[in-house]
């Protein structure tokens, strides 16, 4: 770096600075519009100098560095705008023959501020909702572009608030109380990310729709109550649901918030096509995808997925920004802007279906275009399909993703179309990889060896031959009770498990550890006597009970409630028993049909 | 695609000279212009925009809802 540097100063530091100019103007072009009013800024200020260069380029770079970054990047349409100052300077200007031109008269103040704000004042009409200004009314009209000119107004300062204030809210505000509680609204809008790139959108977009309609109707009312249901939405308490339709002529709005990344991760996609297939049925227009941080991975997913889906176009992928009450500062906001395709026809799932041959039980080969935990969607020919996680494999898995991998191909066989919400559903348990029909199944009662996979509150999930899934319920896995700790000790185990039920139709086996040995419960039974003292070994410690191991390797447990009944060392058991240490215990109780002992402290004899 | 939007504006310096052409610049000395939105004596103080149209000039003074105005008459 410091050899760069060398080099280039070796030019000359100000051939230079003009070269890093130059870079900086082509990067950006509006630079050159800072560049030349800050340069002639000082001349203007001192000796009123460069007048005209000064103030058309200071007036210029604040209008379009404005627009540009607060408004046109948040709007769906492509059309951009570039403000430039035209001076008049002659009376034989052909400007002052065209009728109908608006000339402004620009004041040679040190202060322009106002000459800003009156500029894109004037520009406003012609570059945001131009469209749909003449099926609102004038309080609805200046109440939208007096709420950009306030967000102007903030960045040129403390002066540039008090000037907007002074020559542009006071006034209006003065004659019609009703602007001022608009802007209220509006603000607040602004203030959660939603004015521009939802509500002003969506004017814009319903103001294409009515002009090709020819339709002049005065929708003032409409608009109004259009950002009251908007207000609904940004004023929800948490968690709450909130009406997320808006069917109120001419406005055919939904809105699909997501928040909650944690059911997005486990049910995927699904959920959100569903409700914006439902959206799409209903008749909605435009819908808007509202992702806050959480849900920023998934909302990315999502429109990934949808690029494809031929019902809708997506109009603009916007980064915003909101205010989150909950942190107590700005946060991002994703929001995507999407339109119904109205080309599309609807019976066309049915020709497809038909014109790709596509049956329930067709073989296919597939895409994966996303994976959740519980369920993935696949593109096969074109058209979308939803595979669950337990159709992903024949073996037991806790998420699509042990399987599945977004933008693979695999082979797939349609379970079941549904051709009334046109879902397609796949299995990936393939019939040549069926180990049911892979391995010779062993006989009842015969005696197998199983590696011990997983476990849940119900059984224990093991293979046979590395291939087919084998169950021992949990209460087969010991003559005693198992502790979690126990239980999780024994994943990854090798045992000799006896088969004590095949399940045919489901194509399930049941075995048991256990019954490898006697039953020893009559023995206990007869053995431990209610009274009966022993120094046994703690083998577990959960927060309810302490299990302990007997000299005659018998097990029992000392409930929370004995323990406590101690005192001294036993009220906090959790922290100053440790597993291994000796202890002195008493019999309680012998439950033959529970297959506990129940043992208490010789201390509370 | 970017469209330029030219706000045509005169500077203070041209102002006179410009309307001028238009026998303005007396008529405002003589406070005999009014804004064509509400009516007020166009000054030299508060003279915001003119628009050109088949009859003549018509004025607006800087009041907010003239400036809004000018823009749409």
């Amino acid at each position: 770096m410091d050899e760069l540097i060398k080099e280039i100063l070796k030019f000359g530091i100000l051939p230079t600075f003009l070269l890093v100019l130059l870079f900086l103007v082509i990067q950006d072009p509006d630079r050159a519009l800072k560049i030349r009013a800050l340069i002639t800024e000082p001349f203007f200020k001192l000796f009123k100098w460069f007048s005209k260069e000064y103030i058309a380029s200071n007036i210029s770079a604040h209008a379009n560095e404005f627009l540009n970054s607060n408004v046109f990047t948040l709007l769906a349409h492509s059309e951009r705008y570039k403000i430039k100052v035209k001076w008049v300077k002659e009376q034989d200007d052909p400007i002052l023959t065209e009728k109908g031109t608006l000339i402004l008269r620009m004041k040679e103040d040190d202060d322009q501020t106002r000459n800003i704000l009156s500029s894109v004042h004037i520009a406003l009409p012609r570059v945001v909702c131009s469209l749909i200004r003449s099926n609102i009314n004038s309080s609805c009209e200046k109440s939208i572009d007096l709420t950009i000119l306030k967000k102007l107004s903030e960045k040129l300062g403390k002066h540039g608030r008090l000037t907007y204030k002074k020559y542009f809210l006071d006034p209006e505000t003065e004659i019609d109380n009703a602007i001022n509680d608009l802007i209220k609204k509006l603000l607040a809008l602004d203030k959660h990310g939603f004015l521009i790139p939802v509500f002003i959108n969506e004017l814009e977009l319903l103001g294409e729709g009515l002009y090709a309609d020819n339709d002049k109707s005065d929708y003032s009312e409409q608009v109004i109550q259009f950002i009251e249901y908007l207000l609904t939405i940004i004023n929800r308490p948490l968690h709450s649901e909130v009406e997320l339709e808006y069917f109120s002529n001419p406005f055919k709005v939904s809105t699909i918030l997501l928040a909650k990344a944690q059911r997005a991760d486990t049910q995927g996609l699904k959920p959100y096509l569903r409700r914006l297939k439902i959206n799409l049925d209903k008749g909605s227009e435009s819908i808007y995808f509202i992702a806050y941080p959480l849900a920023f991975d998934f909302f990315d997913r999502l429109l990934n997925s949808l690029e494809s889906y031929e019902r809708i176009f997506i109009k603009k992928e916007i980064k915003t920004q909101y205010y989150s009450e909950l942190i107590g500062h700005q946060s991002n906001l994703k929001i995507a802007v999407l339109t119904r395709n109205d080309v599309f026809v609807d019976g066309e799932f049915e020709h497809k279906l038909d014109s790709c041959n596509l049956k329930e039980g067709s073989r296919v080969k597939g895409t994966v275009e996303d994976v959740s935990q519980k369920e993935s969607l696949v593109t096969i020919m074109g058209l979308r399909a939803y595979i669950s996680k337990n159709d992903c494999s024949w073996h037991s898995i806790s998420n699509c993703e042990d399987v599945l991998k977004i933008g693979q191909e695999y082979e797939f066989i349609i379970k079941k179309i549904d051709k009334t919400s046109n879902y397609i559903y796949l299995t990936h348990r393939l019939p040549e990889t069926n180990p049911w029909d892979l391995i010779d199944l062993p006989k009842i009662n015969s005696t197998i060896e199983v590696e011990l996979i997983s476990y849940d509150t119900i059984k224990f999930t093991s293979y046979y031959q590395n291939n087919l899934e084998i169950y021992i319920p949990i209460e087969e896995m010991s003559w005693f009770f198992l502790t979690p700790n126990q239980c999780r000790g024994l994943i990854g185990n090798t045992i000799n498990a006896k088969v004590i039920d095949i399940d045919d139709e489901n194509e399930k086996i049941y075995c048991s550890y256990r019954q490898i040995e006697e039953n020893p419960w009559p023995q206990i039974h007869k053995s431990l006597q209610k009274g009966m003292e022993f120094t046994g070994k703690v083998t577990d410690i959960t927060s309810n009970y302490i299990q302990v191991r007997l000299p005659n390797n018998f097990s029992g447990i000392i409930p929370r409630e004995s323990l406590q009944k101690a005192g001294f060392e036993y009220v906090n058991f959790e922290d100053n028993v440790v597993i291994g240490q000796g202890i002195e215990v008493v019999v309680s109780k012998v439950f033959i049909a529970k297959q506990k002992v129940r043992l208490d402290l010789k201390r509370n004899k | 695609m970017i469209k330029s939007i030219k706000i045509p504006a005169i500077h203070d310096k041209d102002l006179k000279h410009i309307l001028d052409k238009f026998d303005a610049s007396t008529k405002i000395d003589n406070k005999e212009i009014k804004c064509s939105n509400c009516n007020e004596i166009i000054t030299w103080d508060n003279l915001f925009a003119f628009k050109i149209t088949q009859t003549g000039l018509l004025f607006f003074c800087n009041e907010p809802d003239c400036i809004e105005k000018s823009s749409k008459q």
